[in-house]
C-alpha cells in the first residue's frame, strides 16, 4: 500500500545521516586539536583516517538513499551538496595530519592555540546548524550561527596573513617556510570547508522558510 | 495577475546583478594594475576590499532574489554557479594584493607586467561575455568570446612557466623564490577564475539557446 508517511519519513534518514556526517567532521577536529595541543608527540593517523572513512561511508549511504527515494523534503541537489562539503572537512583534516607528520621537525615547537579555538568553534557551529535542518524554520538562529562561521573564517584569513608576514620576513629557514606555509594553509582550508557547510545549510533553511 | 513579462523581467534582474559583479572584477584588476605600476609607493588595500565586499553584496542579492523568485527561465544552479565564479575573481585579486603588501620589500622589483596585461584582458572579456549573455547573444557569439578567454588562459599558463624559470635559476634567493611563486600562482588563478566564468556561461547558453 502506498504510504505518504513512509515516503516522507525517508527524510529522517537524510537528517540522521547528515548529522552523523557533521559529527564525524567534529570528531576529526577533536583529534586534530589533541594533536595541535601537543605538537611534540608523534601522532597516529588512525583517528583521522577512521573519521574520514566513516564520513565517506555516510556520504555513500546518502547517495544510495537519494537514488532509492522518489520524494524528499529537501531538494536532492542540496542534500548532495551538503553531504559533499561535510565530507571535505575530515578529508582536509586527514591531509593536514599526514603533512604534519612528515614536517614534525619544523612544526613541533609551534603554538597552534589560536587555530584550535577557531576549529572548535567552527565545527561546533556546523554540528548545531545541521541539527536545525530537522526542525526547519529557525531562520534567525541559523543566520546568527552562520555569521559566527563567517567571522571565524575572516579571522582565519587575517591570522594566516600575519603568519605569512613572519614566515616571509627572512628570519626562517626556507625549508621551514615551505613546510609551515603548507600546514597553515591546510588549517585555513578546514575552516573554509566549515564556512562552506554553513553557507549551504543557510541557503537550504532560507529556501524552506 | 500572472504576467509573463514580469516573469521574464526577473531574468534581466539576475543578469544585471551578474554584470555588476563582472564590473567589480574589472575594477579590482584595475586597482591592482595601479598598485603594480607604482611599486615605489606603499599600496593600500582599500580598493580591493571594497571591490570584494561589493561583489559579496551582489552575490547575496542574487541569493536573495533566487529565494524570492519562484520561476526563472535560467536554472537556479546555473545562476548560483555564475555568481560564485564571478565572486572568486576580486577575491583572488584581493588575496594577491594582501600577500604583495606584506612582501613588498622582497618583490618590489619583480616585473608582473605580462601577467597584469593578461588579467586585465581576461576580466574585460568576462564583462563582455556577461553583457552578451544578458543581451541574449546566440551560441556562435558566445563561443567566439569564450574562445578568446580560453586563449588568454593558455597564454597565462605559458607566462607562468617563463616566470617560474627565472625563480629556479641557480643563485636566485630561495625565500624570494617561495614568495614570488606564491604571487605568480595567485595571478594565474585570476585568469583561471575568468575562464571558469566563461565555461559556465558557454555551457548555459548551449543548454538554453
Amino acid at each position: 500500500m502506498f504510504s505518504l508517511q513512509k515516503l516522507l519519513s525517508k527524510d529522517d534518514k537524510f537528517f540522521d545521516l547528515l548529522e552523523a556526517s557533521a559529527g564525524e567532521a567534529r570528531n576529526s577536529v577533536v583529534a586534530l586539536n589533541r594533536l595541535l595541543s601537543a605538537p611534540g608527540k608523534i601522532p597516529s593517523l588512525q583517528d583521522f583516517h577512521n573519521s574520514k572513512e566513516a564520513d565517506k561511508k555516510i556520504t555513500e549511504q546518502i547517495n544510495v538513499a537519494l537514488v532509492d527515494s522518489f520524494v524528499t523534503e529537501l531538494d536532492r541537489e542540496d542534500i548532495e551538496m551538503l553531504s559533499a562539503v561535510l565530507y571535505k572537512i575530515p578529508k582536509t583534516v586527514e591531509k593536514f595530519a599526514e603533512r604534519f607528520i612528515i614536517s614534525a621537525a619544523w612544526a613541533k615547537d609551534t603554538d597552534f592555540s589560536l587555530h584550535t579555538k577557531m576549529l572548535e568553534t567552527a565545527t561546533n557551529e556546523v554540528v548545531d546548524m545541521v541539527k536545525h535542518l530537522r526542525d526547519g524554520g529557525q531562520v534567525e538562529e541559523v543566520k546568527i550561527k552562520n555569521a559566527v562561521l563567517q567571522k571565524v573564517e575572516g579571522d582565519a584569513d587575517k591570522l594566516i596573513l600575519d603568519i605569512l608576514k613572519d614566515l616571509y620576513s627572512g628570519r626562517h629557514e626556507p625549508t621551514k617556510v615551505l613546510a609551515m606555509k603548507d600546514l597553515y594553509e591546510l588549517l585555513e582550508k578546514v575552516i573554509d570547508r566549515c564556512r562552506d557547510a554553513g553557507n549551504v545549510i543557510t541557503h537550504i533553511i532560507l529556501k524552506h522558510s | 495577475m500572472f504576467s509573463l513579462q514580469r516573469l521574464l523581467g526577473r531574468d534581466d534582474e539576475f543578469c544585471a546583478l551578474l554584470e555588476a559583479s563582472a564590473n567589480e572584477a574589472v575594477s579590482a584588476v584595475s586597482s591592482l594594475r595601479q598598485v603594480l605600476n607604482n611599486a615605489e609607493q606603499i599600496p593600500s588595500l582599500d580598493a580591493f576590499v571594497a571591490a570584494r565586499r561589493n561583489d559579496k553584496a551582489i552575490k547575496a542579492d542574487i541569493a536573495d532574489l533566487l529565494i524570492r523568485v519562484l520561476v526563472t527561465s535560467l536554472e537556479r544552479s546555473d545562476i548560483e554557479e555564475m555568481a560564485e565564479a564571478l565572486y572568486k575573481i576580486p577575491k583572488t585579486v584581493e588575496k594577491f594584493a594582501e600577500r604583495y603588501l606584506i612582501t613588498i620589500e622582497h618583490v618590489r622589483e619583480f616585473d608582473f607586467t605580462r601577467q597584469i596585461v593578461l588579467m586585465d584582458e581576461a576580466v574585460k572579456s568576462v564583462r563582455e561575455i556577461v553583457q552578451a549573455f544578458r543581451s541574449g547573444a546566440g551560441v556562435s557569439e558566445i563561443k567566439r568570446l569564450d574562445g578568446r578567454i580560453q586563449r588568454l588562459e593558455n597564454d597565462a599558463d605559458d607566462v607562468i612557466i617563463e616566470l617560474m624559470d627565472r625563480l629556479y635559476e641557480p643563485g636566485f634567493s630561495t625565500i624570494k623564490g617561495i614568495i614570488l611563486k606564491d604571487l605568480i600562482e595567485l595571478n594565474e588563478k585570476v585568469v583561471d577564475r575568468c575562464r571558469d566564468v566563461s565555461n559556465v556561461i558557454a555551457r548555459v547558453v548551449l543548454k538554453i539557446r
